[in-house]
């Protein structure tokens, strides 16, 4: 009599069970701790990007220490130069300029002042100034007069 | 045997029910330790640093408020050119003078660091609390080599590492002392000055008493309080004689940037305070010796 051998495939189907068990925790976990990286990492430089200006803003320290005005005859208007120094901790970038509340230039100026210098700005008016405003482009304003 | 094979196969199944969960839970806690721990230190570390600045920088404040610096220039003496700048430091902390500015009536205004100045050095011009710089004239000569500038009337201005910046008070010129006198004699009673600030008009009759012609180089005014003036070439005076010097100076008046003499090239002068105008005219010899003076005081 032959005997038939069947051959056995019970323990088949649990191995595969817990293998796609075992992927899906490892891609779940994958995914939770690339999830979680990620947003930590997008906060970390939110939050970053929020402190490192509020430094910049923080170390940031300049005056206008000396205006002078001369009248043109010949062109019969007055050219103002601004001495802007820079006290603080870091460059500064000037912007915009002010002859009292009228705004000069149409384009920002993008007048660089490293830490300790003091540099001109020279401009053409047509009446003569009582003060002006200088901003930079972190937004800090300073009057001289 | 079978049974307790089977017994031990789920013995087996039933601790390996748990794993998962110690699983799970140290992947939380491996998440905890390696993205929100390192996040939460990153962002205190950040924290600290941003109040460590702003310590710094509302120290520096801080600071640059108590700076003072008293400067005072006693200007030149009737009949000699002698100029004196006293210079105190009256703050608490060390004050180091990184610019000084010489802003003269007429010519461009001039900026000098400690290289422009021959004989003082970057640590004359760091001053302790309560220490004071005289800078004389010998000094001044040598850097400032525009000889106008030390006739010209003149503002000067010292600016400090820390941003701020001083004015001089100039102190008035030492009267003429006793057994002195000035060569000319000068009657300006037909002048008017209009309070309102309008116009000076200078009517001056000067009279030159001594034996020998004297030249008259500059014409200077100055309003007390406030600075300007209009240096010019103006005449001899033969001596033992008469001479007119009828001018007429309209003046700008802004309340803000102080008067301005519009008949020469403007500048602006700062008016310390407000009220009626007191003027001086001073006359230079081309020695620069004051010769003489004369001080209007509105009716």
């Amino acid at each position: 009599m032959k005997v038939k051998r069947r051959r056995s495939r019970k323990g088949v189907s649990p191995v595969i069970s817990n293998l796609i068990l075992i992927a899906a925790a490892l891609g779940l976990g994958i995914f939770v701790y690339w999830f979680a990286l990620t947003r930590s990492t997008i906060a970390t430089t939110d939050y970053a990007n929020v402190v490192g200006t509020g430094i910049e803003k923080l170390e940031e320290r300049f005056v206008v220490e000396h205006i002078e005005i001369k009248y043109n005859i010949s062109e019969d208007n007055y050219d103002v130069t601004i001495w802007i120094y820079n006290y603080g901790k870091i460059f500064v970038n000037i912007t915009d300029l002010y002859l009292e509340h009228t705004l000069v230039n149409d384009d920002p100026i993008r007048q660089i002042i490293k830490i300790g210098e003091i540099k001109p700005i020279n401009i053409t008016s047509d009446f003569m100034p009582k003060f002006v405003q200088v901003q930079s482009e972190r937004g800090t304003v300073v009057v001289g007069s | 045997m079978r049974g307790e094979l089977l017994l031990l196969g789920h013995k087996l199944r039933h601790y390996n029910s748990g794993l998962s969960t110690v699983v799970g839970g140290a992947l939380i806690v491996g998440v905890i330790l390696s993205v929100i721990a390192p996040l939460f230190i990153y962002m205190n570390n950040l924290t600290n640093f941003y109040d460590t600045i702003s310590t710094e920088m509302r120290d520096l404040d801080q600071q640059r408020t108590w700076e003072m610096l008293g400067i005072t220039v006693r200007n030149s003496t009737y009949g000699e050119n002698r100029t004196l700048i006293f210079i105190t430091n009256h703050s608490p902390i060390a004050v180091n003078i990184t610019r000084i500015w010489f802003i003269p009536s007429i010519s461009d205004h001039r900026m000098y660091v400690h290289t422009d100045l021959p004989n003082v050095t970057a640590d004359d011009l760091f001053l302790y609390p309560e220490e004071t710089l005289i800078i004389n004239d010998d000094v001044i000569n040598e850097y400032i080599e525009d000889e106008e500038l030390l006739y010209d009337v003149y503002d000067i201005k010292f600016a400090t590492e820390r941003g701020n910046y001083f004015i001089a008070e100039f102190l008035e010129p030492t009267p003429p002392q006793p057994g002195y006198y000035l060569p000319l004699a000068i009657d300006g009673t037909k002048s008017s000055i209009d309070v309102n600030g309008s116009t000076l008009t200078m009517d001056l009759t000067v009279d030159n008493w001594m034996e020998d012609p004297v030249n008259v180089s500059y014409i200077v005014v100055t309003t007390l309080y406030t600075t300007g003036g209009t240096p010019s070439q103006i005449k001899i005076l033969n001596a033992d004689s008469d001479n007119h010097f009828p001018t007429v100076f309209p003046i700008i008046f802004n309340n803000s940037t102080g008067w301005m003499w519009s008949t020469v090239t403007p500048f602006v002068i700062t008016q310390v305070n407000s009220g009626a105008v007191v003027a001086k005219v001073e006359l230079v010899s081309d020695e620069s010796y004051i010769i003489g003076a004369y001080y209007f005081i509105p009716n």
